[in-house]
């Protein structure tokens, strides 16, 4: 049996609608408070200390140098390959223990604002990417270039580490930190395209 | 209200342990057996030998390929390694210098180091270690147990290399590929 006061039929309809009304205006005032506060803006493009190429980049473990940008349409045999942009880096483990290489990811290629997909590290020669404490060595940050046109320049973004926010392992390997670069070059590209 | 006092005691005193005690990753404890090239260091597992060092600047992993070279030193390491109670994997061995700096082999030779041996078994491998001249002096080989997800007090076997600041560079070495024999 209904008691009285509860609504039935289109008192409770409305009702409910007075519920979504609720939500909507909540939604909406969110949604000003956010756009107000600038949520909405355009994001800054990449910024961060601009350095030269050959300047020394101090970071959390290591010590990067960019050296220079070729683009390239041969692989590591001489053979044909896509045309790729070829970073070369001077890198120094400056901890007290090797690493297996830089981290994926502390290193970006940015080509008219643009960020290169699908780069990766590797070592030159007979070497790989391993980097002992104090010894620095050539690394190699390899990422594909899909245009004809040659860029002139390209930004090469470094990022550096931050100490690991998860408290449950054991808190010695950092973890990287995108969130700002810690330097950025402006290096001009070498276009060494046998095929044009 | 007693009992409450108690138990904010033991928890003032957990807390007091979680923060004071130091961090067991990195604060691991070890009883070391300290020898040097040529004797046998018992771990819990295994025994270790280091049979011989070499230093160059040019090694290759296989006769195939191109060898790395240096402008550091390479170190070389022939290790026997005589399994005696558990199947061991040897993935705790690095090189520490005189002044606290760990390496550990290059991955490049990862195809000569000793590889998964089970016990009653001799496994022979090299382990290449890339070190700046001037740390050389003092450095010392660490065979440490395989790591386990808990990190207890263990055995371990710390070698002097005998290396001295100025170390007599050989010939380019070629590495050989790990052998396996039954212990005898």
């Amino acid at each position: 049996m209904t008691s009285p006061d509860t609504p039935t039929g289109l008192r409770a309809a409305v009702s409910s609608w007075r519920w979504l009304a609720w939500v909507l205006l909540s939604v909406l005032v969110v949604l000003g408070l956010v756009a107000a506060l600038g949520g909405f803006a355009r994001a800054a493009p990449l910024q961060g200390p601009r350095v030269d190429p050959g300047q020394a980049i101090e970071l959390m473990r290591f010590r990067v140098a960019v050296d220079r940008v070729e683009l390239v349409d041969v692989d590591a045999y001489g053979g044909d390959a896509d045309p790729t942009l070829l970073v070369t880096l001077q890198a120094t483990n400056t901890s007290d223990r090797s690493v297996s290489g830089l981290p994926s990811g502390m290193v970006a290629v940015v080509a008219d604002g643009v960020t290169l997909p699908d780069g990766y590290l590797d070592g030159v020669g007979a070497r790989g990417t391993a980097l002992d404490p104090g010894h620095q060595q050539v690394t190699r940050f390899t990422v594909g270039w899909t245009a004809t046109q040659a860029p002139s320049e390209v930004d090469v973004v470094v990022y550096d580490e931050k100490p690991p926010e998860n408290y449950l392992d054991d808190g010695t390997t950092p973890d990287l930190d995108p969130s700002h670069p810690a330097a950025v070059a402006a290096v001009p590209v070498l276009d060494q395209r046998k095929r044009r | 209200m007693k009992g409450w006092l108690g138990l904010l005691g033991c928890l003032v005193v957990v807390a007091l342990i979680a923060v004071l005690a130091p961090n067991p990753a990195t604060d691991v404890r070890r009883q070391w057996a300290d020898v040097g090239v040529g004797e046998v260091g018992s771990l819990r597992l295994y025994d270790a030998e280091v049979t011989r060092v070499r230093t160059s600047t040019s090694v290759a992993a296989d006769r195939y390929g191109d060898p790395l070279t240096s402008d550091a030193v390479l170190v070389v390491v022939d290790l026997r390694l005589r399994v005696r109670v558990r199947v061991s994997n040897f993935e705790g061995i690095s090189l520490l210098t005189a002044d606290d700096q760990s390496f550990l082999p290059r991955p490049e030779f990862s195809a000569a180091e000793p590889t998964q041996t089970q016990p009653g078994f001799t496994r022979t491998g090299t382990v290449v270690f890339e070190v700046p001249a001037d740390r050389l002096a003092g450095a010392r080989l660490l065979v440490e147990p395989d790591s386990t997800a808990f990190v207890g007090y263990d055995r371990a076997v710390r070698v002097d290399l005998g290396l001295g600041p100025d170390p007599v560079l050989g010939a380019a070495v070629t590495l050989d590929p790990p052998r396996l024999a039954v212990t005898r």
